[in-house]
């Protein structure tokens, strides 16, 4: 008899602990970005106040040498604390990383001491074997012990770059660990934002949202964090940026208007532009926050809100929000709500549960592609005292144009494929997003009209929006008081002192694809305000097939009669009288 | 001495205010930063966070307390201009007698 020796490699240390939580330290140095975004602030308020109209002297000049001083220890800590900031959220991005390796490697480990422990068994019950037994054996163990070298280097690895990246977050912490170093570091240096923002393309410069999205990728990581830490409000507000970069500075801005203007509300000196920009921020937060409470209805993950467009004292106090579900730049479906009548900064709230909403539906409709899904209130909007607007076009004509220059920044800001992409009006919102097409070509695929008075004075047929008729739906339904306001035949709103917006887009001369937006809880009076408002609910015909429509599916969406005007009577529509049917409880369609 | 003085006192009232809006917003930087939680941070590294956000902490509260001082400067200087048109208003009425 002979004896083999099979030799089972030893067994793994314990895994070295990681500790740490990419999270938190993400958050720090969200906080000091946050910072360094006030003292940039306070950097560019001491130039600009170096000198006081209609002061000069002596006193004069000692104030202004002084203040320019106070701007370059502003700047100067401005630049230490983006570093630090920057090398925190490096830090937390290999923390990540090494939390993942490690969770990895331990579940590497488990598995190689149970192989282990199987062939050590298997080797102790052997006995008398044959050459092949012996071979398979010796063959398990060899395997074994490559895989224990495997695991062993990956610890190593796994030591080593916690190391570095340890050391590299020391580094910053003690390169700008003092005032002095601060100054040092930024003598005689040029500033990466100024510098950057002084190129070709740039939003200073005047770029298209082409042009930006070309200058925002030809920068190196550093100018980029060095623009958005110093000019927020140009990245998180120009068309063409990438959607996470918007979603990051505006953030910053929320985060440091809001605490700004508290301050100033809890000391009484509040200014005559907080009083309507602290309503709409808090209104900005407050969706933010309702938004992170969502999950995606298929995949059951939490999602996370991006602030796409944010200020607060824009349109005289009105202020631009706009939010999205889903990534704009990656998802396969891009839609866009442009919401009427009332829209405003405060108004946030309702109109991004509509985007969900929308999201929810166009996930449901296909699970098997992604979706983003925004609202936007880019536009001065009628409201408040100037709601009288409603009853012209002047808004829609110029909100038009801002769509339509929003839209060409999603396209430009994309990743990859060009997504399907469909804008969606309400109420004035569709004749702004109809202005949108007809006066400066709106680059979308699908173009929704819902509760509408109109798609602007002299669009006669749904072709002239550009997208082909095809292409264009509409969703008024037969209770809506605001769609009657548009014109059939010779009978509409400006029989009512101009009020309609252009002519009745379900009507069968238009050339629209109607779709059924009846609602179960329709008013059984004909024409209300309540039924305006209910496009985007739950479970109603017309949320479910803008979700199709959204996602391109076309075939799913359920046509509804045209309404008629006939020359003996005042206009028809045949959907007063059809049930309307529930689309509660939908699950996706797989 | 400068050959010409020039001086509104209304603009350095209104600039006053606005640094001290300035010193408002950088101690929110400070308590901001001087608060950042550093218990993310790995053991080998959460000590130096630590004494970087008290220290830079310290360096913030400076400069909010320079910008309002500035504010606080200004307010002054506003008063002092005030204060000596008004005496030689005086000088001048004293010198004058009175009459108008």
């Amino acid at each position: 008899m002979t004896t083999v020796t099979i030799d089972i490699p030893p067994a793994i240390d314990a895994i070295p602990a990681v500790q740490g939580d990419p999270a938190a330290v993400a958050a720090f140095a969200q906080d000091l970005l946050a910072s360094a975004v006030n003292l940039d602030d306070l950097d560019t308020f001491a130039l600009d106040s170096a000198t006081l109209d209609g002061w000069t002297g002596e006193a004069a000049t000692a104030y202004g040498r002084h203040v320019r001083a106070a701007g370059a220890d502003a700047q100067a800590m401005g630049v230490a604390l983006r570093q630090v900031a920057r090398a925190a959220d490096d830090y937390a991005e290999a923390l990540t990383d090494l939390l993942r390796r490690r969770t990895d490697l331990v579940e590497a480990r488990s598995s190689y001491h149970a192989a282990r422990e199987d062939l050590d068994a298997d080797v102790r019950s052997a006995g008398e074997v044959d050459d092949a037994a012996v071979a398979e054996l010796q063959a398990r163990a060899a395997s074994l012990a490559t895989r224990r070298d495997g695991v062993v280097a990956d610890v190593d690895a796994l030591v080593r770059d916690l190391a570095t990246a340890e050391q590299a977050m020391l580094d910053a912490f003690s390169s700008y660990s003092t005032l002095a170093q601060a100054r040092a570091a930024v003598s005689g240096q040029i500033d990466l934002a100024d510098d950057a923002l002084g190129r070709p393309g740039s939003p200073s410069q005047g770029g298209t949202p082409e042009q930006v999205a070309a200058w925002w990728a030809s920068l190196t990581e550093e100018e980029q964090y060095a623009v958005l830490a110093a000019r927020p409000e140009l990245v998180g507000n120009t068309d063409g940026i990438p959607a996470l970069a918007r979603d990051q500075a505006n953030r910053l801005l929320l985060e440091t208007d809001l605490e700004a203007m508290e301050l100033r509300e809890q000391r009484g000196e509040r200014l005559f532009e907080d009083y309507q920009a602290l309503d709409n921020a808090r209104a900005a937060q407050a969706a933010l926050d309702e938004g992170a409470q969502k999950v995606d209805p298929v995949t059951g993950e939490p999602l996370v809100p991006l602030l796409h467009l944010y200020d607060a004292t824009a349109f005289g106090g009105d202020g631009k929000v706009a939010i999205a579900f889903g990534n704009p730049d990656t998802a396969d479906h891009v839609s866009v709500m442009v919401p009427g009548l009332t829209s405003r900064g405060t108004e946030a709230g309702g109109n991004a549960d509509a985007a969900y909403n929308i999201y929810e539906s166009a996930r449901l409709s296909d699970p098997y592609s992604t979706a983003s899904s925004i609202m936007w209130i880019g536009y001065d909007a009628p409201s408040d005292w100037d709601s009288a607007t409603v009853a012209t076009e002047g808004r829609a004509e110029e909100g038009g144009a801002l769509l339509s220059r929003y839209i060409d920044g999603l396209r430009a800001s994309r990743e990859g494929d060009p997504a399907h992409l469909t804008v969606i009006g309400h109420s004035y919102g569709s004749t702004t997003t109809a202005h949108g097409a007809t006066d400066h070509g709106l680059a979308a695929d699908d173009i929704v009209l819902v509760g509408s008075p109109g798609a602007g004075g002299g669009v006669e047929h749904a072709s002239e929006l550009g997208v082909g008729a095809d292409h264009v739906w509409a969703g008024n339904n037969s209770r809506d008081l605001v769609a009657a306001l548009a014109d059939d035949g010779w009978a509409g709103g400006w029989m009512l002192g101009g009020a309609g917006l252009g002519n009745d887009i379900v009507e069968d001369d238009f050339g629209a694809n109607r779709f059924q937006a009846e609602s179960t809880t329709r008013a059984d009076v004909m024409r209300n305000f309540g039924d305006h408002t209910k496009y985007f609910d739950p479970g109603t015909e017309s949320l479910y097939n803008i979700g199709q429509i959204v996602v391109g599916d076309y075939d799913q969406v359920i046509a509804a009669e045209h309404s008629y005007d006939p020359w003996y009577d005042g206009p028809v529509d045949p959907e007063a009288t059809r049930d309307p049917q529930s689309f509660e409880d939908r699950r996706p369609e797989w | 001495m400068s050959d010409e003085i020039q001086v509104d006192p209304y603009t350095l009232g209104l600039s006053a205010d606005d640094w001290t809006d300035q010193g408002s917003r950088v101690r929110t930087a400070r308590d901001r930063v001087a608060d950042a939680g550093t218990s993310g941070f790995t053991p080998a590294v959460a000590g130096a966070a630590a004494s970087w956000t008290s220290a830079w902490g310290t360096v913030l509260g400076d400069v909010a307390d320079r910008a309002e001082e500035i504010g606080t400067q200004l307010r002054d200087a506003q008063q002092a201009y005030a204060i000596t048109d008004v005496a030689a208003q005086e000088t001048f009425e004293s010198w004058l007698g009175g009459t108008p």
